[in-house]
């Protein structure tokens, strides 16, 4: 099991590139067991980030993989919701 | 030595006439070296996107070589409000600024940090805020094209519990970027209305998928207004209805603004581990 601070990751980087650098970090982790995402400190998830990144993931191993794999801690409501209707809307987008 | 002067008035703060003006005289050919702007209106009641449109069209004379000036009354107002610099601290952080594609992530992160240092905010989620900004600038740089002329200006009501924003940018403007992805020619106003569609993507950038328009919407409460001008369409969006529009000029770039009202928006909540 390993643990990424996204907030190491957002760090001196632009949200495409962080974005990047975070999908080198699933794929890089993908045999763990779990792969947990730490939000502390983060207040902001625009879509330029999560396109690369968790985006990436899902065209790539499926979005069951994602919430089978990924576990988001210390994370607010509202990044949540976020996150779940960005899930949501990109299978959606997949699918057609 | 008389000095041949171009006069431009601004004359009303109503939007249409505002935009004409600058749409009209954009499309003209200006001969003479100076050019006065005036503003016999009360200039106390400009609005961000006032500011942000007026500031794009000084940059673009000042870019045919036009030496322009702020004449009249209200000359030192006006010039006020169109001095920009990167100033980081404090309310400061409001106002006019020219976009700038190494400033815009660590603005918006400013601008918030502002926000939330305000006692009335301090618990408020402004994530929702934050990002809408981001999207915006973003968006200046993924599809625009707009040759560094792009500017934000953003206000703060604190008894109303407001904020404004606008983004304007005399780039190729959002009908052109749609016409090119689509392949078909539509209306201004629809191609306005599909780029706000929820996965509709120019695919400027690899980083696109066509969410930015439709995540600055979702910033702005059921009572906010979320505008887009851009060539000769008008999109006004509030809550889930749409107001479309034909305007009678042709706007040279794009302008969004909106207003949200952040006493409507929850406390920022923790949540240890979400659940799907």
């Amino acid at each position: 099991m390993c643990t990424i601070s996204l907030h190491e990751v957002l760090q001196n980087k632009n949200y495409p590139d962080a974005g990047d650098v975070l999908y080198c970090l699933f794929e890089k982790y993908i045999n763990d067991p779990k792969i947990i995402l730490d939000f502390t400190g983060v207040n902001s998830l625009p879509s330029l980030f999560l396109n690369v990144s968790i985006g990436k993931f899902i065209e790539n191993y499926g979005a069951e993989t994602l919430k089978q794999k990924i576990s988001f801690v210390n994370i607010t409501k509202q990044q949540a919701e976020r996150i779940r209707n960005y899930v949501t809307q990109l299978c959606e987008q997949i699918r057609q | 030595m008389q000095v041949d002067e171009y006069k431009i008035v601004f004359d009303s703060l109503e939007e249409r006439s505002w935009l004409s003006i600058i749409s009209q005289e954009c499309q003209k050919e200006i001969f003479e070296e100076h050019v006065s702007l005036t503003f016999p209106v009360d200039v106390s009641m400009l609005q961000p996107m006032h500011v942000a449109s007026l500031a794009c069209f000084v940059h673009y004379l000042r870019g045919k070589g036009n030496n322009v000036t702020i004449k009249g009354d209200e000359e030192e107002f006006v010039n006020a409000l169109l001095y920009y610099s990167h100033r980081t601290t404090n309310a400061s952080c409001l106002g006019l600024w020219r976009i700038e594609e190494s400033w815009k992530e660590s603005k918006c992160i400013q601008i918030t940090n502002f926000l939330k240092s305000i006692a009335s905010l301090k618990r408020k989620d402004l994530s929702a805020f934050q990002i809408s900004l981001e999207e915006a600038y973003a968006n200046v740089f993924d599809h625009a094209q707009a040759n560094e002329n792009a500017y934000s200006f953003i206000s703060f009501d604190e008894k109303k519990m407001k904020i404004g924003v606008a983004i304007c940018d005399f780039g190729v403007g959002i009908p052109k970027t749609i016409a090119g992805t689509i392949r078909v020619s539509v209306l201004d106003s629809i191609a306005i209305v599909t780029a706000m569609e929820n996965g509709f993507s120019a695919k400027s950038q690899k980083h696109n998928r066509g969410f930015g328009l439709a995540n600055i919407r979702s910033a702005c409460t059921d009572s906010d207004e979320f505008c887009v001008i851009s060539r000769s369409g008008k999109v006004v969006a509030k809550g889930s209805e749409e107001s479309i529009y034909k305007s009678l000029f042709d706007f040279p770039g794009t302008l969004l603004f909106y207003e949200i009202s952040l006493e409507n928006y929850d406390d920022e909540e923790l949540i240890n581990e979400f659940e799907w």
